[in-house]
């Protein structure tokens, strides 16, 4: 069953790298038909061609489009965890002598799955734009590209791990909603972009991490312009810190919760 | 090897579903819990198992304690009532995938498990096809597959027929000639006539009353566990 989860992360992975690749990544209207890595990632990361995203109701639909793929590899991982405590539960954690141990185990596997989505989504896209169009690898482009996978494989991972906890708790469909849910309404508060008096909000919001293009160590990184704000605050290692912190955070409490779950329910999904 | 249960309790949702039970339980023997349906047999399973956190007491596998020592029981096969095994996979692939968590076993023990339970390792329908009885089958299978130390049954004859219960008891018993501590809730007397070295009643959650049974005289009856107290030791 665990090798059928890795197929359909890894067709999940492709399949939506090479949606985002036609549907986001789009070369300049005018000019040569190249594009350099830096603009290419940015354009994963809600940029309109060097325009950054600004946050109206149209741009932060798209950016959640984008996010579908994430999405469905957060069910997918998050299962893999999750599915432990369905059906025949018992009978796997009756097997499991130190239930803490197996856990750090499998959230060792989560993260190295979101990693190895996010890796894969890239590089679906950088070969489809390759076979489009010339692609520069440009060395801001590289740096952006690390950054783009680290960010995103921590947010992957993170998502992952709440909708596992939450569905081992209330059932799979609750966990769906929540995890959805959150994600898009921290994305539609993106709009405060817009406001002058949005930015502590953009400061507390952790999806505002995800826009690479509001970040000034980008402004600073590229070696041409792109349109559109920029924020002091955000840099590639506060990110990377602040996510990775929320990600152990995470870990650290669902481990204390898993460890003391109760394997009362015969199937989490009917609570018998 | 001993397994001592030292006044544990339980509560959930504000009902006491284990009421101070105390039991000492030995290799080699088959004990068996009787008692009305929602007396707590399932929940002591759990409990023992160390499937369940405990308001209070403890248990002790050869002095090391469980959710201490151990998250469960180190060597356990267990089957507890209405817990399925995966709906898409055989029989086969179910017992394979549990047997893959602990690497302990091959091929060759899953299917001497299926055999000895009655079931065909060859047979190609999935989990959802099988009958009530083809399922129970497949939980003891997986339970005894192993060979574990401790093994605990949830009516382990229910909704098999009399050629699978005979079939069952004699694998009980080939169990505990091995060695193996084996815990049966059953309300089927012939279970307890044939199987049981020692029976205990359940009521609301306490042990009310211990027996040796006909299968053998078990463990002892010491005068300061008496029903009374909640407390009985087989």
């Amino acid at each position: 069953m665990k090798y059928m989860n890795l197929l359909i992360l890894f067709l999940i992975a492709v399949g939506g790298g090479i949606l985002n690749a036609f549907s986001w990544v789009n070369l300049p209207p005018v000019g040569p038909r190249e594009m350099n890595l830096s603009l290419l990632i940015l354009q994963l990361s809600g940029n309109r061609n060097d325009i950054v995203l600004l946050g109206t109701m149209d741009e932060l639909l798209n950016f959640s489009i984008r996010m579908i793929p994430g999405y469905l590899a957060c069910i997918v991982i998050g299962i893999e965890l999750y599915r432990h405590f369905c059906t025949a539960g018992v009978y796997v954690f009756s097997r499991y002598t130190k239930r803490l141990r197996w856990y750090l185990s499998e959230l060792s596997d989560m993260f190295l799955s979101s990693l190895a989505f996010q890796v894969l989504t890239v590089a679906a896209v950088l070969i489809v734009s390759m076979i489009r169009f010339h692609v520069v690898f440009d060395g801001a482009g590289c740096l952006l590209m690390v950054y783009h996978i680290l960010i995103y494989t921590l947010w992957l991972y993170s998502m992952s791990l709440l909708l596992s906890t939450i569905a081992s708790y209330s059932g799979s469909e609750a966990a769906y909603i929540f995890i959805i849910g959150l994600q898009t309404f921290m994305i539609a508060l993106l709009s405060l972009n817009n406001a002058d008096w949005g930015e502590p909000f953009l400061m507390i919001n952790p999806a505002s991490r995800l826009v690479l293009g509001w970040y000034d160590s980008t402004v600073r990184l590229l070696p041409y312009q792109i349109r559109g704000n920029s924020y002091q605050w955000l840099s590639f290692a506060g990110s990377v810190v602040l996510l990775l912190a929320g990600a152990l955070m995470i870990s650290f409490i669902t481990s204390y919760l898993i460890r003391h779950r109760d394997i009362l329910g015969s199937n989490a999904e009917i609570g018998v | 090897m001993q397994l001592k249960v030292n006044n544990i309790s339980k509560t959930i949702r504000r009902k006491k579903i284990l009421d101070s039970v105390s039991m000492d339980l030995y290799g080699g023997k088959v004990y068996v819990i009787c008692g009305p349906n929602g007396c707590g047999k399932t929940m002591l399973f759990r409990a023992l198992s160390g499937l369940m956190s405990l308001d209070s007491g403890t248990v002790e596998l050869d002095g090391k304690i469980l959710r201490k020592d151990f998250s469960v029981l180190p060597s356990l096969g267990i089957v507890l009532e209405n817990v399925n095994l995966y709906a898409n996979l055989t029989g086969f692939q179910n017992l394979q995938y549990l047997a893959e968590l602990k690497g302990l076993i091959g091929e060759s023990e899953i299917r001497n498990a299926l055999r000895r339970v009655g079931l065909d390792p060859e047979d190609r329908r999935t989990y959802k096809k099988y009958s009530l009885g083809m399922k129970q089958r497949l939980a003891i299978a997986q339970a005894i597959m192993e060979s574990p130390d401790i093994i605990m049954l949830d009516e382990p004859t229910n909704a098999l027929d009399r050629e699978g219960a005979a079939r069952i008891r004699e694998l009980i018993m080939e169990e505990k000639n091995r060695g193996t501590l084996v815990l049966i809730a059953t309300h089927n007397d012939e279970d307890v006539r044939i199987l049981a070295d020692g029976i205990f009643e359940m009521e609301s959650g306490q042990i009310t009353d211990y027996k040796a049974g006909s299968a053998g005289i078990a463990g002892f009856l010491s005068e300061d566990r008496i029903p009374n107290s909640q407390s009985l030791r087989g």
